[in-house]
Formats: structure tokens, C-alpha cells, sequence
């Protein structure tokens, strides 16, 4: 699932500079021209506001709680519950909500880590070199070459599934294309003249490496974006097979563990959350190709 | 092209052995995990006793090279479920994912490439249009919701596919082989599902930056026909990048398998390794960990001697 959300390989987005105001405006023209992103981003917004708002609001002007167990089980829609009642009696639209939390938090914090890390090896890895960016890159590319799925599983299992290792687990196994990348960027930047004078003009290799970071970091932005894909997926599967998010707490994989016996009366019931799982991933691989379109002037046109 | 070949077979040693040391550090670090049975059963002198039997009482690098040298000889113990050797039970479960994985690869394949040419040559059409939309949600879908998905119509509503397991209880319909295929259709193509929709847009992008070539269009000058100019000069050069991609699906089609085995009971090793880790049946996750990180490792390697061998620039590249 890790190369899944890496739609078309990310690669040499960094350009010399590029941080004016009016480059800056082209980038926003160019994503907001492309019809997908701006639907993406859009979506991404509703979702988001959803996940914040929408159980605050259900919970204080409906009364609709998530962990209650207040109406009949698998109960269809009616004016007290808009979209029916889960196996065990809980609110399906109140479960939603809450877990829309989960599926972009875990997304948002496995980006981070992933980025933390992908930066920490890529930056060491081009900008040292030698010795440090062998051994490096030997490691990555056998993380790589490892079915880490089940991995995640098994370390689910063994440390306990909880959000927080849920988050952890993922992130440390999905940190691999962002390094690669990134020292891919960085090899090209090392280079540049803007890059001597620093040297020349007595730079630290922190205060360099800051000079490199900026110039690598539309990058960073675009392999982030696909890493929250990536995260909310993994979550899902890893909640649905039973080991990610825990029972009470919702989360859209584990609605659909939940669901999953009763499925074939009340097909329904598995309806909801993995149209909220599909949306949100596809809404955020939307934004992620446009940033990416927008970034990198080498696509512009076709 | 030799020297290529032996820096990159050195590459193995270092990779295999941090496989290794995942493995074994996977299991041996979980708190409560001792990497034997489930010990929080025992309790007492007894504790002892099985601490010293299954030798966990000896210093952790001493295992771990005790364990190295068992792995050598693909020898994970046995599995603490039923006893059996954790080797059997890894190749009685292998062929069924290799049928399943196997169909899933070359249906991505077969379906991608045309795909891929097709939405590469007529850029911005309707037709690229749609393909760019199967792409996204091919790869925005979970593998468990169209999993469960698929059942629900196919299985049952229509009822043209049989949902569970490989082959019919009792007597099949037909012959053996057309009951088994029969089976693999709808795991088949759920799992290769998101590799079709993946490999479609790297066909794309790929094809879109050969067309661009100064050989392209010196195949175009010196008059030669359309036909021949996409299909001998571009299509070749941009299926290329194909083998080395392929190869780094393999980690994923594997993943794949341990989620659309589970919800369709197959009865391979992605199935077993679900099954192993609820269990907490350590060897056998060890076993699996190390049996799928070897499988996934060579089959890099040999899609690396395979680019190596039709991409003659990789002559003078040392």
C-alpha cells in the first residue's frame, strides 16, 4: 500500500529560489486550474470541517451520541437516528462523524512522522554522502523491499493496537519513498552555486542544510500530502482486520469490522464508512497530483 | 554489465541480514513477548523451567545467532498452534498465494499497459479523461471495502462467484481447474485492482515522456509508419521502468494478499499470517516475515538483472 498513493512518481520538484510572491501566485493559478485538485481540496474542506464540527453539533442540537448504545440494533434511518443504528445500537451518523477524527488525525500525524523521518535520512544521506549515505540507503531500500504490511500487523498485534502505535507503527514503516526522495532532491541541490557561496561564505553544514531544506521542500509538500493517503488506508485495514482503533472508539475501519456479519441483510451498514474512507483518501490524492502538477513547471502543459 | 551484476548481488548480505534483525528484534523486544509460547500462561517454577527448556534464559545476541543459524536452513521451529513445522506450514499455504498474487500481477499488467498507451496517446481526451478517474479511485479505495464490496454483488445478489475459499466443498461442478479458477476471480481482481489503477498512470507518464524524445521524432523524420514508430521505438523504451516497478510491487502485493486472503478465506500464507498473529503464534510470524522479505528481496533482484539484461546502457554505467 505505500507506492499506492504515489501516483505517477514525485520527483524533481525543487527549483532555484522560488519562493516570490509572484512564482507563488502562478503555483496557485496552475492548482486551481486543474479541475480535480480544486474538486480534492474542496472536498478535503467539507471533511475536515465535518470531522471538527459535526459531532459537536450532532452531540449539543440532536442529542446524536457515538458511543451510546440508545437505539435498536441495525435499526433503519428515522428522524432520531438520519442514518440508522449499528449492530450494537449506536448512531451511525454520530460514529461517522467521530470517526472522521480518527482516520484524519492518524493521516495528518502518520504524514508528519513520515516526513520527520524521510527528511532526518534524506538530508543525511545526500548531504553527507559517502560512508552515511551507503549505509543509509541500504537500509531504506531493504525497508523497501519488505512486506510491511504485515509488519504493521504483527507489531499491532505484539505492541497492542492503540491510536498512538497505530500512528507510530505506520509511520516507521512508510518513511522510505519520502528519504529516497528527498536525498534524490538534495544530490541536485547540493551542486548549485547558491549552495558554494553559502560554503564560501563560512556556513555551518546546519545553516547549509536549512538552505537545502527550503529549496527541497516543494517536495516534501507533495510526498507528505500522498503520505496522509497512504495513512488513513493502512488505519482502515489495519482497524477492519481488527487490530488498529479499538472498540468503543469509531474509527471508519473498524464500523465496517463491526458491520461485516451483517452485511449481507443489512448491506447498508457497510455502505457509509467505506464511502467516507474512499472520499477522503481520493480527495486527498486530488489535492496531492495538483500541488504536484503546480510545483513542478516540467508538467506544465500536458 | 558483470560488475553491475556483482554490485548488486553484494547488496544482498547487508539486506538479508537487516531482514533478519527486524525479524527477530520484531518479537524479541515486544514487552510480555519472549519470542517462545505465551508465558503469562505459566507461571512459577514451571516458568523456569520453560524459560531454560526453550533456551530464553541465555543472553539475547546468543539467541538471536542461534536463531540465525536455524533461519540458514529455513528452520523456524514449530508453531505453537498445532506443532507442526512452521517450514510445512509455510509451503502448503505458498502455492495458493502464488496462484492469487501471480493472477492479480498479470491482470495489472495485461489490463495497465493498453491502458496506459491508450490514455498517453490521446492526452486530454474523454477516454484519458476516465482512465484518470479509474486510476484515483483504484488507488483511493480500501482492498477490504471492495472486497466486501464484490460479495455483496457478485457473490451474493448475483451469485456468479463463489465467495469463500478455493476450491467447492465436496464434489465441483466441473474440473478441478476450472473450479479453482472459478474461485480466484473475484480475489484475483480485487487485489490487482489497485496495481491496474497504479501501473496505468506510470504507463501514462512514462509513455508521455518517451513521445517527447529526440529518437521518436528521428523515427518519425526518417518517414517511418505511426504503427511502427509507438510500438517498436516508444512503447519499448517506456515498458523499461515497468521491470523495476514490478519488482517493488511485490511488497505490496503481498500486503494486499494478507487482507483480500482473510476476507475471502483463502488459504495461503497471507491467511496464515493474519491468522498467526491473532494466535500470537510467534515462529510462524517470525518464519513469515523472513520467507516474504526473501521472496520479495530476490524477486527485486531479479527484476534487477532483468533491466540490466534488455537495457543495454546499463553496460556503461559502472
Amino acid at each position: 500500500m505505500a507506492e499506492a498513493a504515489t501516483i505517477g512518481g514525485v520527483s524533481r520538484l525543487a527549483e532555484d529560489g522560488g519562493r516570490s510572491a509572484r512564482r507563488d501566485g502562478l503555483r496557485w493559478r496552475r492548482f486551481m486550474a486543474n479541475r480535480l485538485s480544486l474538486l480534492g481540496l474542496v472536498m478535503l474542506v467539507v471533511l475536515v470541517v465535518g470531522a471538527l464540527a459535526g459531532p459537536v453539533i450532532a452531540d449539543r442540537l440532536f442529542g446524536l451520541q457515538p458511543n451510546t448504545l440508545d437505539c435498536v440494533s441495525l435499526e433503519g434511518p428515522s428522524a432520531a437516528h438520519p442514518l440508522g443504528c449499528d449492530p450494537l445500537g449506536r448512531d451511525i451518523l454520530a460514529r461517522l462523524l467521530v470517526g472522521g477524527r480518527v482516520s484524519l488525525a492518524v493521516g495528518l500525524l502518520v504524514a508528519v512522522t513520515t516526513t520527520v523521518l524521510g527528511l532526518v535520512v534524506g538530508l543525511a544521506s545526500g548531504y553527507l554522502g559517502g560512508l552515511v549515505d551507503s549505509t543509509l540507503m541500504r537500509f531504506t531500500d531493504t525497508m523497501l523491499a519488505m512486506p510491511t504490511f504485515f509488519i504493521v500487523l504483527a507489531a499491532a498485534a505484539f505492541l497492542g493496537p492503540s491510536l498512538l502505535n497505530t500512528i507510530l507503527i505506520i509511520g516507521l514503516t512508510q518513511w522510505m519513498v519520502t528519504a529516497r526522495l528527498i536525498r534524490g532532491e538534495c544530490l541536485a541541490v547540493r551542486e548549485k552555486e547558491f549552495i558554494l557561496a553559502a560554503r564560501v561564505s563560512g556556513q555551518t553544514d546546519l545553516g547549509i542544510m536549512r538552505h537545502i531544506l527550503l529549496n527541497v521542500i516543494s517536495t516534501v509538500i507533495v510526498v507528505a500530502t500522498l503520505a496522509v493517503a497512504t495513512g488513513i488506508l493502512t488505519e482502515s485495514a489495519l482497524s477492519y482486520l481488527g487490530l488498529g482503533i479499538q472498540p468503543p472508539q469509531a474509527s471508519w475501519g473498524s464500523m465496517l469490522s463491526g458491520a461485516q456479519n451483517y452485511i449481507f441483510v443489512e448491506p447498508m451498514q457497510g455502505v457509509f464508512p467505506g464511502v467516507l474512507i474512499v472520499l477522503t483518501v481520493l480527495a486527498v490524492n486530488f489535492v496531492g497530483e495538483g500541488l504536484r502538477e503546480a510545483l513542478d513547471p516540467r508538467l506544465a502543459g500536458r | 554489465m558483470n560488475r553491475y551484476l556483482l554490485r548488486r548481488g553484494v547488496l544482498l548480505g547487508p539486506q538479508l541480514l537487516i531482514l533478519l534483525v527486524l525479524s527477530f528484534g520484531l518479537v524479541h523486544l515486544t514487552p510480555g513477548a519472549t519470542g517462545a509460547v505465551d508465558l503469562n500462561a505459566v507461571s512459577g517454577e514451571n516458568l523456569e523451567q520453560m524459560r531454560e527448556r526453550l533456551g530464553l534464559d541465555r543472553p539475547l545476541p546468543v539467541q538471536f545467532a542461534d536463531w540465525l543459524w536455524d533461519a540458514a536452513r529455513l528452520d523456524f521451529g514449530d508453531s505453537f498452534m498445532d506443532g507442526q513445522p512452521v517450514r510445512e506450514k509455510i509451503f502448503d499455504r505458498l502455492p495458493a498465494t502464488m496462484l492469487l498474487t501471480g493472477t492479480a500481477l498479470v491482470m495489472s499488467l495485461v489490463l495497465a499497459i493498453p491502458l496506459g498507451v491508450v490514455s498517453s496517446l490521446y492526452r486530454n481526451s474523454s477516454a484519458d479523461y476516465g482512465l484518470t478517474v479509474f486510476a484515483f479511485l483504484g488507488v483511493s479505495i480500501p482492498a477490504f471495502w471492495a472486497a466486501i464490496v464484490v460479495i455483496i454483488v457478485f457473490g451474493v445478489q448475483l451469485d456468479w462467484f463463489p465467495i469463500q475459499g478455493m476450491e467447492s466443498v465436496g464434489r465441483p461442478v466441473g474440473s478441478q481447474f476450472l473450479d479453482v479458477a472459478h474461485h480466484l476471480v473475484l480475489p484475483a481482481t480485487v487485489l490487482g485492482l489497485e496495481g491496474t489503477a497504479a501501473l496505468t498512470r506510470l504507463v501514462r507518464s512514462s509513455m508521455t515522456d518517451v513521445l517527447v524524445e529526440d529518437y521518436v521524432r528521428t523515427a518519425r523524420s526518417k518517414g517511418l509508419a505511426e504503427r511502427a514508430v509507438l510500438y517498436r521505438h516508444a512503447l519499448k523504451n517506456a515498458l523499461l521502468p515497468m521491470v523495476t516497478l514490478v519488482g517493488l510491487r511485490l511488497p505490496t502485493l503481498i500486503g494486499g494478499a494478507v487482507i483480500i486472503e482473510t476476507v475471502f478465506a483463502w488459504p495461503g500464507i497471507g491467511r496464515l499470517g493474519w491468522e498467526s498473529v491473532l494466535q500470537r503464534d510467534y515462529p510462524v510470524v517470525m518464519g513469515l516475515v523472513v520467507f516474504t522479505g526473501v521472496l520479495t528481496i530476490l524477486g527485486n533482484l531479479l527484476a534487477d538483472i532483468t533491466y540490466a539484461a534488455i537495457d543495454p546502457r546499463i553496460k556503461l554505467d559502472h
